[in-house]
This record gives structure tokens, sequence and C-alpha cells, in this order.
């Protein structure tokens, strides 16, 4: 023990000599473990933000019923009163967003994140409530105003300070499509609902159902059924509505991301391989690097358990070091991550407002004990390797290279099963987005194992040739890289890997992009397009109000305009989009593009109450033309039945979603009011200027978005953008890191050639030559990955365009290479490499020839 | 002021000229003086050994004549050339072209192959790989290690690393060899071997060479013996009378 500690010692004290070598090491660490914790945060707050709103608002209810379009008020009585029923609530949830705030009759514009407003009975809902009710929701002297005056409301403290309201105060908020007064009645804890209702807010049910103008319906209903009865209450469902339980709403709703969250996780894992490989390169080389040291100690008689003990110690207190130095980085970068992702959820699926949660402190130490394994594994050969060789020969770094060299054809090896396993797993007939993922991540290792290989192989002829050819600079550049191959092979697969990612997705994006641009011009056919202004955050309570359909319809210049209605059906264990319209134009039916389908056979059979399909919805549940697409709905057995006509192209759900005729939509699923309007102008007629003198029209009165073509187009162009956002940031991310590594790398190694450098010098070098040998060098470090990234981006694009896009979202996208922005990313790189050798050159220029030479 | 007059004969220009040679290295607080004004002038074919004990200012002197280091005061001139007017690239150009450096630790380039260590100045001069590497076999061949042009210094005992170093100090037919104990590092056979080669290769080609020893055997192949202690040339004494210039000092 005694003995080990000496030993340990040692090896710190050598450190301290080399304090860079010991920083490079723990910074590398830290950058990969930074980069997983900040994705896993990130990720899983999305995640949870949805489910636990499902979870703290559904309290004790046991069941619920809920209904395509909503649960007909009278229903309520009928439900409650069933056999096996212990108790039942009526229920309304929507979202409101604050406009102003009414203080003494002064009103003042207002922000607030939106509001959660929750309609309920207070006679029904105190059995429902976590507490069972002790804490009243509404105070009991309050209960009569509650229900009788309109639009009062009970808010959570939180939320009203941060909208600056008090009780009293009356709040201005959009809610379908229109501004609705709110008055507070009263503001407290609303501990009784928990913490992840510190947005919700709880109204009379008559004020939220006025609120989000569905008169006459709710909803849900809440119901806790007692043990075993639930068959008897399935069969006394009326048509369309069915029965389930609260976790199975939230779990369908967290499904809704599953795609997004599952890529942006595949993502995370990318960028961790280019950490743990980091990481892996960081150990290895601080073992090969003090060989000599642990050979003389072999020679002073320390025994191999002993050294390898001690070396392991090390290293694995390096991983340790770096991992809860990574763990605050990353709980930082997911601060930055949270943003885009929580905006990204919001555009595509609904309402998202979320926090990083603290990481738990099990996670923690979790996260700090991989990091300290992945350091002992790849500490582990090199170290095992100084303990079982003989005391001299471990003397010598050159040993430790060539024991690293002697390795690589197993390397080869691996690279090679690596490059089965992704071809097996692109071809495999397995259903899902597995495959793809494998594949993605077999390639990157196969890039990671082969790129040592070909740099021992390569760098040697390079270096011949250009001594043939009287390229100095790059003659002795290209030695000194094979001279440590352990720390460069490492650092270059680790930036190979993170450029033909970045590479594999730049192309995806491209590719898609591109597709999406196209089917723009052919689905985006109306002149002017109407929706509620908060429609991503109401998402199902958005709402045209009808009055303001009708002055569309109307409206001086327009010739005629598309109603559409929209629900959430459940379907196959998720959720499915299910639209009704019109189509009065030409053009509105001129916007499908088919894939399957005679165009207007199809479009007159949807209209006749068959549906027609998106491409996400056929590939994702295998349906096809002719098939019968069945949903919960007012049909009988309370399901709705549509013949599938046609299946056409859309890249606005990836869900999927389906579309029928207005007549048959509503007779399906009742009437929910119009989602959007779509209205076609005059010939002649100029859109802009409609488009505004709707606008006017509306202000005041509704709280709509009129858009024109251009703008709906373009507005289109700008969710796909937000949505890749997350997944660029996380590009940069990984690359800046390998960059970083790299450059580590490079330094390193300089600081280390110090005294070659100063021999040089002695020699006759210039420092111009010296700057020339140190950008040979980084440029031979920036040019290996990227001749590795190039066909392997371009594999890993094929992957997740054909594999990944396809089997997980359903889109399918030809490829389209972006030669300017790979070449742009590719020379990024190269002159991100060149960058960093202006420190160590900086230094070389500093640093007294004289000095250097002496030092041994 | 150093007791010691410069050793210049009325028949010879000097080629090396020091005067006054001062320079102190660390903090005013925590100063070593390493050359405390050092007058030297060096003829062309003078071998001169230097000694003196461990940290007299040997080496320092060899870098500032090698114009590897500046002095803080007083100036080298050399072949007529004063070095405190060079830049970055006309000091290289003087190392690469009129000196050959020897050092204690040989501080050959690992990566590189004997032939291509040899042929590494005249690279750096400007030199074709060919060219270059035709004279670094010549070179590889007058210090007996023709057969082992292909080898890597590792490959290498530590007395074939320093042949293969003297051999790259000459490579540049230089005017002047600058040796940092060269045998510093070697047994005492081994290093009386290079010493004796030194000597010959330096004699055959005419060049004058300066060298910081311990070894006795040194002397041998001298024709001038400077003694340093303290930073200042306190002994100077021809060794052979046919090519030195005599200068006694007590
Ligand atoms: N970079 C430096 N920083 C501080 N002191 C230095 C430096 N270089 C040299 N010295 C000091 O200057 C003095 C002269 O050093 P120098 O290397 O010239 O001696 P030397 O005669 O060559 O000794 P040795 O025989 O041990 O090689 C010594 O005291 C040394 O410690
Ligand atoms: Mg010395």
């Amino acid at each position: 023990m005694n003995a080990a500690r000496a030993i340990l010692g040692v090896l710190l004290g050598d450190l301290r000599r080399s304090p860079g070598a010991a920083l490079g090491t723990v910074a590398a660490m830290a950058a990969g473990v930074s980069v997983f914790v900040a994705i896993h945060l990130a990720g899983s707050a999305a995640r949870s933000s949805f489910v636990s709103a499902v979870e703290a608002v559904a309290g004790h209810a046991t069941h619920e019923v809920e209904a395509p379009g909503g649960v007909p008020e009278e229903r309520f009585a009928d439900l409650a009163t069933l056999p096996g029923i212990e108790a039942a609530q009526p229920l309304i949830e929507g979202r409101a967003v604050l406009q102003a705030v009414v203080h003494a009759g002064q009103s003042t514009a207002a922000h607030a994140p939106p509001l959660r407003v929750l309609g309920i009975d207070p006679f029904f809902v105190g059995r429902f409530l976590n507490d069972g009710g002790r804490t009243p929701l509404v105070p009991g002297d309050a209960v009569a105003r509650f229900l009788t005056e309109p639009g009062a409301v009970v808010l959570p403290k939180a939320w009203a300070d941060t909208a600056g309201a008090r009780e009293g105060d009356t709040l201005v908020v959009a809610a379908a499509g229109r501004p609705f007064k709110l008055r507070i009645m009263s503001v407290y804890e609303m501990q009784a609902l928990g913490e992840a209702t510190r947005d919700t807010a709880v109204a009379d049910l008559a004020t939220a159902q006025e609120l989000f103008d569905l008169s006459g319906r709710l909803t849900r209903v809440d119901l806790i059924v007692q043990e075993g009865r639930e068959d008897s209450v399935r069969t006394a469902l009326a048509p369309g509505e069915r029965l389930e339980r609260p976790a199975q709403r939230g779990d369908r709703v967290a499904k809704m991301i599953e795609a997004f969250r599952l890529n942006l996780l595949a993502l995370g894992m990318l960028a961790m391989v280019v950490g743990a490989l980091l990481i892996y390169n960081a150990a290895q080389f601080s073992v090969v690097r003090r060989t000599g040291l642990l050979g003389q100690l072999r020679c002073l008689g320390v025994t191999r358990p002993m050294l390898l003990g001690a070396v392991l110690g090390e290293i694995v207190l390096f991983g340790v070091v770096g991992g809860v130095l990574g763990l605050c980085a990353g709980v930082a970068l997911a601060q930055v991550l949270i943003k885009p992702i929580a905006q990204t959820v919001t555009d595509l699926y609904r309402f998202v407002r979320v926090d990083v949660a603290p990481l738990e402190p099990l996670e923690g130490v979790l996260v700090v004990l991989a990091a300290a394994a992945v350091a002992g594994a790849a500490g582990f050969f090199p170290a095992l390797d100084a303990a079982r060789t003989q005391p001299k020969m471990v003397g010598l770094r050159s040993h430790g290279e060539a024991v690293f060299k002697s390795r690589l054809p197993r390397l080869v090896l691996l690279g090679v099963v690596w490059i089965a396993l992704a071809l097996a797993a692109s071809a495999a007939p397995v259903e899902g987005r597995w495959p793809g993922f494998v594949a993605s991540f077999a390639l990157l290792g196969a890039g990671a194992a082969l790129m040592p290989a070909a740099m021992a192989l390569l760098l040697p002829v390079v270096q011949r040739q250009s001594e043939r050819r009287g390229l100095l600079a790059l003659a002795l550049s290209s030695g000194a890289l094979h001279r440590s191959l352990t720390r460069t092979g490492g650092a270059a697969a680790a930036l190979g890997v993170a450029l033909a990612m970045t590479i594999g997705v730049i192309v995806m994006v491209h590719s898609f992009e591109r597709e999406v641009r196209n089917w723009i011009q052919t689905a985006i056919r109306a002149d002017v397009f109407i929706g509620d202004a908060y429609e991503y955050t109401s998402r199902e309570n958005a709402r045209v109000p009808a009055e303001a359909v009708e002055i569309a319809r109307n409206a001086p210049g327009i010739r005629a305009i598309d109603t559409l209605r929209a629900v959430e059906v459940p379907y196959g264990g998720r959720s499915i989009r299910f639209t009704g319209v019109e189509l009065p134009t030409l053009e509105s039916r001129a916007r499908f593009d088919f894939l399957v389908g005679r165009a207007d056979e199809a479009l007159d059979a949807a209209l006749k109450g068959g549906a027609i399909i998106s491409e996400p919805l056929a590939n994702n549940y295998g349906l096809k033309v002719g098939d019968t697409l069945e949903v919960p709905g007012r049909g009988s057995g309370g399901v709705a039945r549509f013949k599938i006509a046609g299946i056409f192209r859309d890249f606005t759900y990836d869900r999927g979603y389906a579309l029928t005729g207005k007549d048959a939509f509503i007779a399906a699923f009742g009437d929910p009011g119009v989602t959007n309007v779509a209205a076609y102008v005059e010939p002649g007629a100029d859109r802009e200027q409609i488009a505004e003198s709707l606008r006017k029209t509306f202000e005041g009165r509704f709280l709509l978005n009129v858009r024109s073509n251009a703008e709906l187009r373009a507005g289109i162009i700008d969710v796909f953008e937000h949505t890749f956002a997350v997944t660029y940031l996380l590009q940069v991310i990984a690359t800046v890191m390998a960059l970083c590594g790299a450059a580590i790398t490079l330094f390193g190694l300089f600081l280390e050639r110090a005294r070659e450098i100063a021999t040089l010098r002695a020699l006759g070098a210039t420092i111009a030559g010296v700057g020339r040998l140190f950008a040979a060098e980084s440029l031979l470090m920036a040019c290996f990955p990227i001749l590795l990234a190039l066909p392997l981006g371009a594999l890993l694009a094929w992957v997740l365009i054909h594999v990944v896009n396809l089997r997980s979202f359903g889109w399918s996208i030809g490829y389209d290479w972006p030669w300017g922005q790979v070449l742009a990313t590719c020379a990024l790189a190269a002159c991100a490499s060149l960058l960093a050798t202006l420190v160590p050159l900086a230094l070389a220029k500093r640093q007294s020839i004289s000095a250097a030479l002496r030092e041994e | 002021m150093s007791e010691t007059a410069p050793a210049a004969s009325p028949s010879a220009v000097p080629l090396i000229r020091c005067r006054g040679l001062e320079r102190a290295y660390g903090t005013a607080s925590a100063r070593t003086v390493a050359l405390a004004g050092v007058d030297l002038d060096v003829v062309k074919g003078e071998r001169i050994a230097m000694v003196g004990p461990s940290g007299s200012g040997k080496s320092t002197l060899l870098h500032l004549i090698g114009a590897m280091d500046a002095p803080d005061k007083g100036g080298v001139v050399v072949a007529g050339r004063d070095l405190a007017r060079f830049d970055d690239a006309a000091a290289a150009r003087f190392r690469r072209e009129e000196i050959g450096f020897v050092f204690q630790f040989f501080n050959l380039v690992p990566t590189l192959s004997s032939l291509d260590n040899v042929a590494l100045p005249a690279r750096l001069a400007g030199k074709g790989a060919s060219e270059a590497q035709a004279a670094a076999q010549k070179l590889l061949d007058r210090v007996g290690l023709g057969n082992r042009a292909a080898d890597f210094p590792d490959a290498l005992s530590g007395g074939q690393q320093q042949r293969v170093a003297v051999a790259r100090a000459l490579v540049n037919e230089p005017q002047i060899v600058l040796a940092d104990e060269p045998t510093g590092a070697l047994d005492r056979r081994t290093g009386e071997e290079i010493l004796a080669l030194l000597g010959e290769v330096v004699r055959e080609r005419g060049a004058t060479l300066l060298m910081a020893t311990h070894s006795d055997a040194a002397v041998s192949i001298a024709t001038r013996l400077l003694s340093v202690e303290d930073g200042r040339i306190t002994e100077d004494r021809a060794l052979t009378p046919i090519t030195a210039p005599i200068k006694e000092h007590a």
C-alpha cells in the first residue's frame, strides 16, 4: 500500500513537471463528459415536462374518458352514475396566452409563460387532488363567486408574480383566436396540484368552456373506477369515446416526441463517441508518454501488479477529476441546449416550457464512474504492456509506440467487423429506427478503428515521398506524427468521426431542405392563410372563430375559402392528426403531390367519406391505398372508418396525418370548430394587400395570424431550420471538441519537442521554417480526418436518409450532396487546426535556443 | 575586466572576435552570472579546447558565438560580421552556413534516418534532396557509418549517434565547429575515438574548432587550451606552436 502510494507519488510528481500533459488529459475527459451530460439533461427535460404535466393534473384519477373533438357535456351525468364508478369529474383543459393586465382600470401589456387553464367543478374535484382535497382549490367562502362570476380564475402565485398581476386584477388573454377577459379571484400557492402545474390556473367549467370556445363539450371526464370494473365501464361508452389510464395519455403524448428525442439522443451519443475517443486517447497517451519512467520504476524493483495498480490508479484519478469538471460544464451546456430544444418541440409537437432539472446525485456519480471506467479501460492495455515488458525495454518510449503499432492489424480487423455490422444493420429487415442507429454507430466505430491504421500505413509513404521531393517540412512532420501514433491516431480518429458526423448531417439536412422547398411549391397554394395567433401554444384549442371565418369568406377580393378542422386521434398507441377540408377550388386540389393514387379520384373519394394519408402515416403504419383506416369516432362500435384513397407527400407532421372531407369529418368527430382558413383571391388581386386589409379588420376583435402565401412558405422554412438548429448545435459542439482534442494533441507534441525544435534552429532553421513545420503537421492532422470524413460522411448521410429518416419518420428524401457546404466544413477544420499552431509557434519564437538545448 | 588579453597574431585576422562578453540569467534578486566579461580572438584553423568547472560559462560562450543566444553586454564578430546585427533569418542562415554544432546528447532528429539527419542542414540550406544525401553519404562513410545510413537514431549506440552528429555538423562545410562536451555522454574509449575523429575531420577541412570539454584527451587534438572559471577566461595557452599564436597567462 505504501509502496503503491510512493509510486503514485512519483507519477504525480512527474505530472507536476509537465502540467500541460495532465491538463490536456483532464480537459479531454471533461469535454467528453460534458457533452453527454448536457444532452442527457436537456433531452430528458423535454420528455419529463410532457409526462409530469399529464400526471400532475390527473391526480387520483384511475381512468379518463376522451373523445375526438371533446366529450359532450351531457355525457358527464351518464358516466358519473355508471356502476363501478367511485368518483367522476368533468374537465376542460387548454392554454391561454397573456396579452395584458388590467389593474384599477389601467391596462398594461404583459408577458408571462402560457397559462394552462383547467376548467373544473369544485364539487367534484376534491377526490381527485393529490392530498385528497384537504387543501381546497377554491377557498370555501369564495366558491359561490367562483361559480357565478364570469371569467373568475384562481391563479398560481408564481405565475401571477411573473405577470405582475394581483388579486382583483383582470387579465386579457388570447384563446380560441380572440382576446378574452379573466378576473383574478384569488392568488395562492397551488400545492394541491404539485410543482409541474406552476403555470396552471383553475376556473369554473363554464368559464373555461367559454374561454376555449367549447360550448357543450368537455376535454375529458376523469374517473375513479373500482378495481376490476373497467370492462363494464368500457361497454357503456358512447361511440367515439375511449377509456384509458392517465399514464396511457402521458405515454401517447411522450411518444409524440419519441422519434425526435431518439434522434437527439443518437446525436448526443455520437457526440459522446467523440468524447469517449478523446478520453481514451488522453488516457492511453498519458501512459505511453511515460513508459520511460515506468521502466525506471521497474528497474528500481517495482513489481508488475504494483505498477499496474499505480498507473491505473492515476488514470482513474484523472477520469474522476475530468468527470467532475465535465459534469459542471455539462450542466452549464444543458442550459444552452434547452432553449432550442424546447423551441423545436413547441414548433413541432406541442407547447413545452422546460427548465433543466438538476442532475440527480446518483446520476452524477454514475457519470463520473463511467468516465473513470473509460479512462481505466483506455489506460489498461498500455499499463499492462508497461508492466509486462522487460524493464530495459520499457524505458523506450518508442517501445510503447511499437507495441501500439503491433496492435494495428487488430484495429483493422475491428474496423472490418464494424463495417460488416453497419452493412448488416442497414440491410436488416427489422422495422423501426434501431437499424439506422446501429448502422451509423458501426460506421463511426469503423472510422475510429481504421484511422490509426490508415495513418500508420500512409504516413511513412508521405514521409518518403516528401523526402524524395525535397519537401522537408512535410517529411519531418509526417515522421513526427508517425512516431507518436498512439496520440495522433486517436486524436485524428476523434476529429474524423466528428467531421464525418457533421458532413453526414449537413448532407442529410441539405437534402431534406431541398425536398421541403420543392414540396412547398406544390403544397402551399392558397393566397392567404388565417390561423390562431397562438397556434403553436394552444395546439388542440387553436381556433379561428366562426365570425372571423365569415368575415374572410365575404371579404372583398376573396374568391373562395377552404376551412380546415383538425383533431388529434389515438392510433396504434400514438397520436395522429385527422383533418377535414372542403377543397372548393382547383388550386386547393392541386396542392397534393400524390405518391400513390390518381389525384382527382383520390380527392373525390376523400370528399365522399374516404381519406387520403400522408407519407409518414403510410410508412409508419404500413398503410396502403385500399386499406381502411380505423380510428375512435362516432361510427358503429365507436370506430370511424375511412377507406384510404391515396398517399401524398407531406413534411409538416412527422407522426403522420389523414385528411377527409368536412362532412365526413364532422360525422366522425363532431365539429370542433375551424382551425385554419386558406383563402383564394380573385384573379389579378394583390395577395399582400388583401392579407393586410384582413389583418386590419381582425385587429382588436380577434387574435389571428394572417399570412400571405410567401409568408407562410418562409414560416415553414423557418420551422425547418429551427428544427435542425439543435442538430447543428450538437454538431458544432462535437466538432469543436474534436478540434480541441486535435489542438491539445498537437500542442503537446510541439511542447514535447522543444528540444528537437531548438536543435533544428541550431542547425540553421529559421522561425519561418519552424512555422512551416508546424503548419505541415497541423494540416496533416486535419487532412487524415478529412479524408476519412468525406467517404464516411457520405455513407452516414445515406444511412440517415434512407434508413433513419425513412424508417423513423417515414419521409423519403432524395440524396443531394452539397459540395460547397461540405468543403467549407473541411476547410474550416483545416483552418482551425492551423490556428492551433499559433500558440506553440509563438512559444517557439520566444524560446531561446540556448535555453531549450540545455534542458535534459 | 578580464586580465586576459586577446591572443592576436599580427599576421592573422581573427575569425572570431569576442569583446567584453557578459551574460547573466535570472531575475535581479536571483542572478546567475554566466559570463563576466570575456575577450577572445580565434584565428582560422585553431582547435581550441575549453575546460573549466561545471557552471563556469563554457556552454554560454559557445551559444553566444553560435548566435543562439545574445550577450547582455559586449559583442561577437565572426568573419567580419557583427552577430548583434542579425535578425532571426540572418542568424539562422549564419548558423547553417558558418557553424557546425556537436551536442553532448547528440540531438539527432528521431524521425529521420542517419542519412537524413546528416543531410538535414544541407536541406535547410536549400540543397536538393539527392545532392544533400550524396554529401551526407560521403560524410557517413568518413565517420565509419556508411553502412548504417538507413538506420534511425534509436537503433544506434551513443558513440554511433555522436559520429552521425559529427558528420551532420560538417555537411555544410562550416568554417567553425562548436562542440559542447561532445564526449560527455560517452564512455572514455568511445569518447577518445570521437575526439580523434572530430580533430581529424576538422583539420582535413581546415575548419576552426571550439570545444567545451571535461576530457583530458581533448588536449591531444587541440592547438590551444582555454580555462574558464566564474565566467572569465583564466588561462589561455598554446599547445602546439605550429598554427596557434602563443599567449601565456599567469
Ligand atoms: N537559462 C538559464 N537560466 C538560469 N541560469 C542559467 C541558464 N543557463 C545557464 N545558466 C547558468 O549560467 C551559468 C553558466 O552555465 P553554462 O551552462 O554556461 O556552464 P558550463 O560551463 O557549460 O557548465 P557545464 O560544464 O556543467 O556544462 C551556470 O551557473 C548556469 O546555472
Ligand atoms: Mg555546459
